[in-house]
């Protein structure tokens, strides 16, 4: 097994992808902490997948603290910490509130931030580890009705670089995946919503098929084995079927 | 049992270097590699190598230059074969020196084997791949086609030019079920970063100090990224270049 009793942590690991991530760290044999602001479906997610529950609100800085703490007391080390906790307001950005671009930030940007400033000091203590950034390809690519989702993965994404810089000397490896659409409850619940049709999705996405969340897992895992990535850090991984690099002129069908 | 059992690998450049290490690599997982290269002796070397270690491997002597070249070793790996799973084109050499007083014969030479070479093989082995619906291509381009460096006009625009083929064709062939990745190597371990050291014109303490993590990279640390986007765990990864590079590019390198 490739994280035999690694400490793997993730954040939003109650569902979703950060769920799916739990149970493939498992699986490959590492002692899992799932920590997650929601009791319920944090430890929902421990029973299912004997992984160790432990709330925390990732946008409040002293959450942060003393969960890291308590996790390094318990478990002896940190090998792999996943930022993964999103939420996301959707709207113009004329039309949001405040209130929602600083929740957004909060999570997605600070909380990474929180955890990285509390993380990197037991990893670089013990001279190993590697923190992997849930990024999007949101963060890269503007997409109207997203400014605090895309402001804040594009945040994310100079903050992996700026971390993999410093920590690199430390023996601390610091990467971000860059997920396209990937059929998760969120990106369901916005096709009902009557936000972006599937077509649409399907349509400016080169290879014509959204992503399966095991695609992400699977970039994940080859990110946090230092077997495989062992030379990688300050990267974004794009696991996006193409949208990237498709963004100049589409659709497909009249690409000429 | 490895992840790439059964399949056929076309490694250009596959002599010595990061493509040999890339066609172990491949053996090791399972693959049967051809190793397609100009240098008949540094081809059967490799052959001779890799057989010994209980590999499948054979050599296909290949001039990526000429089209007839390239169109007859697609040809004979499907003859002998029946298919084509994976082309690598890590073919290169590099060309370097002041662009005011570049022997026009190295500018040819340089775009001629790395930037038409990439295309004409991709051609040539593309056609086959279309017509099973099936195949990865993993051009090995390189930092140096994501920024400027002294003396470097040539080799990096032509790895440039090897990073957007790869977003393009990815981007066209992405729905017929061929993928195209690119890894961009830092500075690597090899027997021509040797002789570079030898000449004088590279010092490796000067790329360790460049470098977060402080030291080159080994060719292994390369060709197990290689491994990694040409199995089916990166089924969603298409049209992209992934960066190992101990961080180079991540980092805008203002000393602290």
């Amino acid at each position: 097994m490739k994280f035999q009793d690694q400490v793997v942590c993730i954040t939003g690991a109650g569902r979703g992808i950060g769920l799916e991530l739990v149970k493939a760290f498992v699986m490959e044999g590492a002692q899992v902490v799932i920590a997650d602001i929601n009791a319920d479906s944090g430890q929902a997610a421990a029973r299912e997948t004997s992984g160790t529950f432990v709330q925390v609100d990732v946008s409040d800085a002293a959450s942060v603290k003393q969960a890291v703490q308590a996790i390094a007391e318990q478990f002896g080390r940190i090998d792999v910490w996943i930022n993964n906790a999103g939420v996301a307001h959707k709207g113009l950005a004329v039309d949001l509130n405040p209130e929602d671009w600083d929740a957004d930030m909060g999570v997605m940007l600070s909380g990474a931030f929180y955890c990285a400033n509390q993380v990197g000091r037991v990893m670089m203590k013990q001279g190993s580890g590697t923190l992997i950034n849930i990024a999007s390809v949101n963060g890269l690519l503007a997409q109207k009705g997203r400014a605090p989702y895309c402001a804040a993965k594009a945040g994310l994404i100079m903050l992996t670089k700026v971390l993999a810089s410093e920590w690199a000397e430390h023996g601390v490896r610091v990467n971000a995946v860059a997920p396209g659409v990937v059929m998760t409850d969120l990106v369901q619940e916005g096709i009902e919503q009557g936000g972006v049709t599937e077509d649409t999705y399907l349509e400016r996405i080169p290879m014509g098929r959204m992503g399966d969340l095991r695609e992400v897992v699977d970039a994940v895992l080859f990110l946090a084995d230092s077997s495989e990535s062992s030379f990688m850090t300050g990267e974004v991984l794009r696991v996006d079927g193409g949208w990237t690099a498709y963004h100049l002129f589409h659709p497909f069908s009249e690409a000429f | 049992m490895g992840e790439l059992d059964g399949r056929i690998a076309i490694v250009t450049g596959g002599g010595r270097g990061i493509g040999f290490g890339i066609a172990q690599r491949l053996c090791q997982a399972g693959a049967r590699v051809v190793i397609a290269e100009f240098n008949p002796d540094s081809g059967h070397e490799a052959v001779r190598r890799l057989t010994e270690q209980g590999f499948e491997a054979e050599f296909h002597e290949t001039d990526v230059r000429k089209p007839e070249s390239v169109e007859a070793l697609a040809q004979a790996v499907r003859a002998h074969h029946g298919r084509i799973d994976i082309l690598v084109n890590n073919a290169g050499l590099a060309e370097i020196g002041p662009t005011e007083t570049f022997a026009l014969d190295d500018w040819y030479r340089q775009v001629d084997v790395m930037y038409n070479g990439v295309f004409l093989c991709m051609q040539a082995v593309g056609r086959v791949m279309l017509e099973q619906g099936k195949g990865v291509i993993l051009n090995i381009s390189s930092i140096g086609g994501l920024g400027a460096w002294p003396m470097r006009s040539a080799y990096n625009s032509a790895k440039a030019a090897v990073i957007s083929l790869t977003e393009n064709i990815g981007c066209e062939w992405a729905r017929r079920g061929v993928r195209v990745v690119s890894v961009a190597p830092g500075v690597t371990r090899t027997a021509m970063l040797q002789q570079m050291v030898d000449e004088g014109i590279a010092t490796l303490e000067r790329y360790n100090k460049r470098t977060p993590m402080g030291r080159v990279g080994e060719v292994d640390e390369i060709a197990s990224v290689v491994q990694f986007l040409v199995s089916d765990r990166a089924s969603y990864i298409t049209a992209t270049t992934v960066t190992v590079d101990g961080g180079w590019v991540a980092w805008g390198n203002l000393p602290l």
